[in-house]
């Protein structure tokens, strides 16, 4: 009971003391969020018996709490995976739609969760996190196209190994990406 | 400090590689699509890795001494070993410390740039004393926010000297013992204060003939003086209590006795007088008497090294001996009985002693009692305490030792009047 007291209290403190920047940061978080799961929910149609649209609102709350913990990454792979199991029928800029919203949840969770809710930001900090942040996700709408539209292409082709030959690619890159991290 | 992947690299990765196993093991293109974001990011993150792996991060300055009102800016800067240059975001968090004002506010910052110009943050601490900023505790991330080297920098220790504003005012004092200096004694010889003028005699200096009265009378005439003398004056302060005011921000008993002693001893050296501290709560440090800037300097800087949380626990440490005529300022809020048996005790020794009550004027008044919000009844102790140590402060006025409550600069004023008083009043002889 006193832990969650202190959670509690601990919260309150945290949300009298937000800054303005670390404020927009998480109103920004919240509304990109909500679209997204009002977006996957609504172009999918699908909910397991009403639990995914629960399941999603608590970790969106979570996400907002502790942008620094797992819970972004079950966000993002409970609307992923909600969106696939709705996603044969979409369209193309639905795809790509939902990319952006993913990559602008995950981007905006990272610097969210990089400084405390107190931190301050210089101008030259707000304007390189605008900036990349903004340009993060005109290339994952970009790449997202990309890969629509090869994939399109290829389902004439045969969609099966189009989606091996992408899958490798992103695996090798991947991989790439996992021994680099484990070097540093 | 050593980069290592944060959360957000490390759910790319993972998402990126989940979401691309399902498109290659389920054949569904969309799946690709949903990685594209977490792939982009990881691609990011490789494009904006640091060039060294670790960094080294500096605050500066580590140790400074301000005056009171004065603020002061603390800097950290982060830099590779080897020398290469730095760009990313550096975000440094100092933790609160009471009393102290940080701009901006919270004192957490975020800047991005060369990581060599550092991010600073202005510290304004509201009163004198000592103080440990930090260690504040640093990050340093590349654009994405994919590595961070995170640790803490080297707190800043600073001392804040407290204010000692110009005082005027005479000196006040009576029986000067030094052999030169500013007072006038009451002995006759060279000086500057006219005594007297007198018939010329055998061994009177030239320089000293009043030729007006000279030629008035047809008799030699010369000028007679005062000496002037200096003298020693022992500030005595007594920390053993820190009573509070009423209010948080009101002045501490403990305040006032700072700025009492620094006020007083600026304006004694001022005189040229060897002015010696005191302190019978073991808080500061004794200095023996000294004078001139560097003894104005010594004293602030040891009641600015005064530990304000500190409990002294300690009995009070009486002084061994004072020179009789020795000028004492007794600043004490005048609660302890031992404190109030020391002062006595300078007195019976032959001291010229003053007490300046330091006592918080919000704290203890009957006005006090009228406010609503009051939870408990520590106002009424304290009305009760202060009517108690009426008694004893009109004890020690029997004894012919003044007692000046501090209210400021204005106070000295007081002091050196009611030491004026106290020299042409009759005295009640002390025993020994």
């Amino acid at each position: 009971m006193r832990d969650v007291a202190e959670f509690l209290a601990g919260f309150v403190d945290r949300v009298r003391h937000t800054s303005p920047e670390m404020g927009l940061l998480r109103i920004a978080l919240l509304a990109v969020c909500l679209l997204a799961v009002v977006i996957v929910r609504s172009w999918t149609g699908a909910d397991v018996a009403g639990v995914l649209i629960w399941l999603a609102g608590l970790l969106v709350v979570a996400t907002l709490l502790l942008p620094d913990s797992a819970a972004p990454g079950a966000l993002l792979a409970v609307l992923g995976v909600w969106w696939l199991g709705g996603a044969p029928g979409a369209e193309a800029w639905q795809h790509v739609t939902v990319a952006a919203f993913l990559g602008a949840i995950h981007v905006i969770a990272a610097h969210t969760g990089s400084a405390p809710s107190h931190a301050s930001f210089t101008p030259d900090g707000s304007f390189t996190m605008l900036v990349g942040a903004g340009a993060y996700v005109v290339v994952v709408a970009l790449l997202a196209l990309l890969v629509v539209a090869v994939t399109s292409a290829g389902s004439a082709l045969g969609s099966v190994s189009m989606a091996i030959g992408a899958g490798l690619a992103l695996a090798a890159a991947v991989t790439v990406g996992v021994l680099h991290a484990s070097r540093q | 400090m050593r980069y290592g992947a944060t959360p957000a690299l490390a759910r790319a990765v993972l998402l990126a590689a989940g979401f691309g196993m399902i498109g290659v093991l389920t054949g569904t293109p969309a799946a690709v699509v949903v990685a594209v974001p977490f792939l982009a990011y990881v691609a990011w993150a490789m494009i904006t890795r640091p060039v060294s792996p670790t960094v080294v991060v500096r605050a500066a300055p580590t140790s400074v001494a301000i005056q009171e009102g004065d603020a002061v800016e603390i800097r950290v800067v982060a830099e590779h070993p080897d020398g290469a240059s730095a760009a990313g975001t550096l975000i440094a968090n100092w933790p609160a410390v009471p009393g102290v004002r940080f701009d901006p506010a919270d004192g957490a910052l975020v800047d991005s740039g060369d990581l060599a110009e550092g991010v600073a943050v202005t510290v304004e601490p509201r009163r004198w004393g000592r103080y440990l900023v930090g260690p504040a505790q640093v990050a340093v991330t590349d654009s994405a926010r994919a590595w961070r080297a995170a640790g803490r920098a080297t707190p800043a220790s600073i001392i804040v000297r407290p204010v000692s504003q110009p005082l005027e005012g005479a000196s006040g004092v009576a029986r000067p013992i030094g052999v030169a200096g500013l007072h006038t004694s009451t002995a006759k010889g060279d000086g500057s204060a006219l005594a007297d003028i007198r018939e010329f005699r055998l061994g009177d200096r030239l320089r000293r003939v009043n030729w007006r009265v000279t030629s008035r009378t047809r008799t030699l005439h010369v000028n007679e003086t005062h000496t002037d003398r200096d003298t020693e004056v022992l500030l005595v302060t007594d920390s053993t209590h820190d009573v509070p005011g009423i209010r948080p921000e009101d002045a501490t008993s403990l305040d006032a006795t700072v700025r009492a002693v620094a006020g007083i001893a600026q304006h004694y050296i001022g005189f040229g007088d060897r002015v010696a501290l005191h302190d019978l709560g073991r808080r500061v440090r004794s200095l023996r008497a000294g004078t001139g800037r560097r003894q104005v300097a010594l004293i602030n800087d040891a009641l600015s090294r005064i530990d304000r949380a500190a409990s002294p626990g300690l009995p009070a440490k009486p002084l061994p001996r004072i020179a009789s005529g020795t000028l004492v300022f007794f600043c004490s809020p005048l609660l302890d009985p031992g404190a109030l048996a020391e002062l006595v005790r300078l007195r019976r020794l032959g001291g010229e002693v003053i007490a300046v009550d330091t006592l918080p004027e919000s704290i203890g008044t009957v006005a006090s009692l009228a406010k609503p919000e009051r939870h408990s009844f520590l106002v009424e102790a304290w009305v009760v305490r202060r009517l108690e140590r009426e008694l004893s402060l009109r004890r020690l006025a029997d004894l012919g030792i003044p007692v000046v409550p501090w209210r400021g600069t204005a106070s000295l004023g007081g002091v050196l009047l009611a030491m004026a008083a106290a020299r042409q009043a009759p005295r009640m002889a002390v025993g020994r």
